[in-house]
């Protein structure tokens, strides 16, 4: 490890987003339920959404610590990902949606491999995903759902998974604002 | 599944709030090539380095906002593969009492601690375990906070702690760790 070359480094003069904060760690687990209580009775959690294993392989318990949707994802362990060292992915929170579509563009003068842009389904947040130089799955998300002290979650038909930035822009969940300002000459007409 | 997982809540009286994911620290191959990625492309900065002296391998703090480190790099080992690899998760809660609360609870609760005290670079007081598949999770108050000046704590301040104990009676500079409630000390 060359000490003084990362010394070195620093954040590029004039790039167009500020990742803001760390929002939530998906991890694999071996066994949904034991993992949830530990989150809920030990850690005092809070459950916000649970997805059964005949939807999505393994399935996934959704859990908040503040208002945000969800703080932790759990995963239930499949063949192709062991539970314990597992991190399914880091998502990172940008404050507008300016940001998400410039740094879909970022990435991509970058030349680096874009997973998935879009709307993901529980917390409807808006998303682009890539991988770091390991292989670990990054997300950079805006908009994911608040969630009151009256603990109300959006019901799950009002989801709308989109597979582009255009589509989910082009159709917001019910209270998502979709406007985009001065990126917007970067989306695809 | 036997119940419905969306039924499970927080304990009513459970003795502290998390507030936030501080940090996540990742196993990864090159600390410098991932370091150059997390800062170039992502637009983070470095805040200390530990070298092969105090981290087999060394190990790279890197923040997002004011908190001293959002993400640390940790060299890959044999035991663990780069790439899945989630070497800890830190969560913060909103002040230091909480943090021995969460230790009684922990032990309360038959989890085991394998780390309680001060960290060296962010000077958090925490205390560490793991969750059931093995996922090294720290409780977390008092991370060092970095201004616009972009000055890191120098390194001969840090006061490595392995107790709560020691590292309330010992605080580094700037630091107050008075308890609101000071029986939740051993032997007060």
């Amino acid at each position: 490890m060359n000490v003084d070359a990362i010394k070195a480094m620093g954040r590029p003069k004039g790039l167009p987003f500020r990742i803001g904060k760390i929002g939530h760690v998906g991890m694999y687990v071996k066994d949904l339920e034991r993992s949830a209580r530990f989150y809920t009775d030990i850690l005092g959690f809070q459950v916000s959404d649970a997805i059964a294993p005949g939807e999505l392989p393994g399935g996934a318990v959704f859990l908040r610590c503040a208002t945000d949707h969800h703080a932790i994802a759990l995963f239930g362990a499949t063949e192709d990902h062991p539970a314990g060292t597992g991190l399914h992915h880091l998502a990172m929170e940008v404050p507008t949606l300016d940001e998400i579509v410039r740094i879909r563009e970022h990435l991509r003068e970058h030349q680096i491999p874009i997973n998935l842009d879009g709307r993901r389904g529980a917390g409807v947040q808006l998303v682009v995903e890539f991988r770091d130089p390991d292989g670990h799955l990054l997300e950079i998300y805006w908009g994911i759902d608040q969630i009151g002290s009256e603990g109300v979650v959006r019901p799950e038909e009002q989801w709308k998974s989109d597979r582009s930035l255009e589509a989910a822009i082009a159709n917001p969940v019910e209270g998502q604002d979709t406007t985009v300002h001065a990126a917007r000459s970067l989306l695809q007409q | 599944m036997t119940v419905p997982l969306t039924q499970l809540d927080r304990p009513r009286g459970t003795p502290f709030q998390v507030r936030k994911i501080g940090h996540v620290a990742l196993f990864v191959t090159d600390i410098e090539r991932s370091a150059r990625f997390y800062v170039d492309v992502l637009g983070f900065r470095i805040s200390d380095l530990y070298q092969d002296d105090m981290m087999p391998g060394g190990a790279a703090f890197i923040r997002l906002n004011t908190d001293h480190h959002g993400i640390a790099l940790f060299k890959a080992t044999q035991d663990r593969d780069p790439g899945a690899g989630l070497h800890h998760m830190a969560f913060e809660v909103g002040s230091l009492d909480e943090v021995f609360r969460a230790r009684n609870h922990l032990r309360e609760h038959g989890v085991p601690i394998h780390f309680e005290g001060r960290r060296r670079a962010g000077v958090q007081l925490a205390v560490e375990f793991r969750d059931p598949d093995g996922h090294n999770l720290e409780i977390y108050w008092g991370i060092d906070q970095i201004g616009s000046e972009g000055k890191a704590r120098p390194a001969d301040q840090w006061k490595g702690a392995t107790s709560l104990e020691a590292a309330i009676a010992d605080p580094v500079i700037g630091q107050d760790t008075s308890l609101l409630d000071p029986s939740l000390a051993r032997g007060r």
